[in-house]
């Protein structure tokens, strides 16, 4: 009882500096996006002062800037849709059929992460010029390489959605109703890791939102290349999106959170 | 003799490990069969066997005449009930029990309709839309047999559905499982390792070990005329002991009686130990050569205490004799 009461005010100062730690420099971000001060004026007495949204209007209104976006919300959406096709028949046959190939599924699962980007790109391209030039000019080469960058993320947050369930006695029970496996993935497995799903189609789209590397050596115009090629001529207007990307991210994270708790589901972190 | 499911010669292994050696049974219409044993007798492995979740590696199994050997689980119009909790969480109880009549394309309003009727045959009418987390685990495997019964099946699989449950709800919904069973007129098969579980429920009980059939009989016939000193043992408890004569003799409590110990013709010992059990007491007598015998006597008459020399008498007609 004295111990939680001592705790409570420690893990509210706790959670006040790590708040902090992530809104300040957001917060300065804000004002050198949205205030129309130099920037040697922006301290304590120009807060509340001309404040606009028109960097970013103008900035989202710059051709290049929509066919950049364009190209990676639909690079996103192709990345997402093949991971979750790819990986969720793959993990609900390991959990139910081949459990014992679990652990080398959650070693290649993290492969991604020591293998670098750069070396990723040269040998694909390498491999892939000689015998399918038109694969690597294409704009959807960076698809694969967005998928395989995700895996980490993704495999876990599906993972882990599918290890909440007794998988295999609810298979049991669809395929003695009568289920044949597409509608057990369909009607039964979907609709109960929806909240894993839709975490890991999340962290693909913010994969593609923020990948580098592979996008700049491959050539491809994609949103963050042009953003960081946009950040000389237009400072102001490259933040400003920086900034709206961040709250779209976050108030879709709490949007899917909150839809799948009302539902009585997993929320997006994938583990109830 | 024809029967509605007949494993006929079924073998089944796993690795090295013989699950079922040559198991042969048949079932008759609405009856309904235990399949009682320790863990790893093979009972589960022939209930899969039935339901079409593993594939005999020999032997044949028939259902209503035709051969279903090969024939996937989601073919086999079978209802089943597991041991874990199998209500699928998303849906509501309505809906689970709707869902085979949906796989099978019946009409919204019909299945709807259906699936309340059978919620009510399991006397669970008012939670029609709660969801699996929303029930005790009783409420739960009532649903889980709507379910199961919900798609008129011709065989019903009951894999030790009860072993999950705390003791009051687990004699109440055996009783339920036998009523529901006897009016749905459905065969079944229920597997338990409870012994008092499979005497309380079955037609017949089918006793196994090591994948093979020991005893097949009524529970009447299994307690009371056990077919060998295993079936003795594992149904029904009894004591080892040396008869004048040297024949080893598996004895039951209730064919032993306490006396005087200065009675003619009885047995001298004393009491090791008095066990209350309700209506009943077991009094345990250590016999001179230390082994021991156990008399089921009414608590009411239990006068006894540990320590006291008395005189036993034994019905040896129903006991089984055993090897050294």
């Amino acid at each position: 009882m004295s111990r939680s009461v001592r705790r409570a005010p420690l893990s509210r100062l706790l959670l006040v500096a790590i708040g902090l730690f992530y809104l300040l420099p957001m917060l300065s971000m804000a004002r050198f996006a949205f205030q129309r001060v130099p920037m040697y004026l922006l301290d304590r007495d120009t807060l509340l002062t001309k404040w606009t949204f028109m960097p970013l209007v103008d900035a989202v209104r710059r051709p290049e800037f929509a066919t950049a976006a364009l190209l990676s919300v639909r690079l996103a959406a192709i990345a997402a849709v093949l991971t979750l096709v790819l990986l969720l028949p793959t993990l609900v046959y390991a959990h139910v059929s081949l459990p014992a190939a679990r652990p080398v599924l959650d070693t290649i699962a993290v492969l991604p992460f020591v293998v670098p980007a750069i070396a990723l790109v040269v040998g694909i391209s390498g491999a892939f010029r000689p015998i399918a030039p038109w694969f690597i000019s294409s704009d959807l080469s960076l698809v694969p390489f967005y998928v395989v960058i995700a895996l980490p993320y993704t495999y876990r947050s599906i993972d882990n959605a599918l290890s909440a369930l007794d998988l295999r006695t609810l298979v049991d029970a669809s395929r003695s109703l009568g289920a044949g496996w597409p509608r057990i993935v369909w009607q039964v497995v979907i609709p109960n890791v929806r909240g894993g799903l839709a975490t890991a189609a999340l962290l693909v789209a913010t994969v593609v939102l923020g990948e580098f590397t592979v996008a700049s050596l491959l050539l491809k115009e994609t949103l963050p290349l042009y953003l960081a090629y946009s950040q000389g001529a237009d400072p102001q207007g490259t933040f400003a999106i920086g900034l709206a990307l961040m709250v779209v991210t976050a108030g879709l994270l709490g949007a899917i959170n909150r839809a799948s708790a009302r539902r009585g589901g997993a929320t997006v972190t994938g583990v109830m | 003799m024809s029967g509605r499911l007949e494993f006929r010669e079924v073998v089944k292994c796993f690795g090295a490990t013989v699950a079922l050696d040559r198991f042969g049974l048949m079932l008759a219409d609405g009856e309904l069969i235990s399949l009682l044993g320790p863990s790893g007798c093979g009972k589960t492995t022939a209930l899969r066997v039935a339901a079409g979740f593993e594939r005999p590696d020999d032997g044949a199994v028939i259902l209503g005449g035709a051969d279903i050997t090969l024939i996937p689980p989601h073919r086999r119009n079978m209802g089943m009930v597991f041991q874990q909790y199998s209500l699928f969480p998303h849906l509501t109880a309505r809906d689970n029990v709707a869902f085979g009549l949906r796989v099978r394309g019946v009409s919204a309003a019909e299945r709807a309709a259906r699936a309340t009727e059978a919620l009510a045959r399991v006397r669970l009418t008012g939670l029609e839309d709660r969801y699996a987390h929303q029930m005790s685990g009783g409420q739960q495997q009532r649903v889980a047999l709507a379910r199961a019964l919900a798609i008129s099946p011709e065989l019903l699989l009951l894999d030790e559905p009860l072993s999950a449950l705390d003791a009051a709800v687990r004699e109440e919904l055996r009783e339920e499982i036998r009523r529901v069973q006897r009016e749905a007129g459905v065969a079944t098969i229920f597997v338990t390792h409870d012994q008092s579980e499979a005497i309380g429920i079955s037609d017949r009980i089918c006793v196994m070990r090591e994948g093979r059939i020991e005893q097949v009989g009524s529970p009447r016939d299994v307690y009371l005329a056990p077919a060998n000193a295993f079936v003795a043992r594992f149904v029904g408890s009894t004591y080892e002991w040396t008869a004048p004569g040297g024949r080893r003799l598996l004895v039951r409590p209730e064919d032993v009686t306490v006396c005087a110990p200065d009675a003619a013709d009885a047995l001298r010992g004393t009491v090791a130990a008095v066990l209350f059990g309700g209506v009943t007491t077991v009094v345990r007598v250590e016999l001179p050569d230390g082994s021991q015998l156990g008399a089921t006597v009414l608590s009411r008459d239990a006068r006894v205490r540990v320590g006291d020399a008395v005189g036993l008498r034994v019905d040896t007609t129903r006991a089984v004799e055993t090897a050294l």
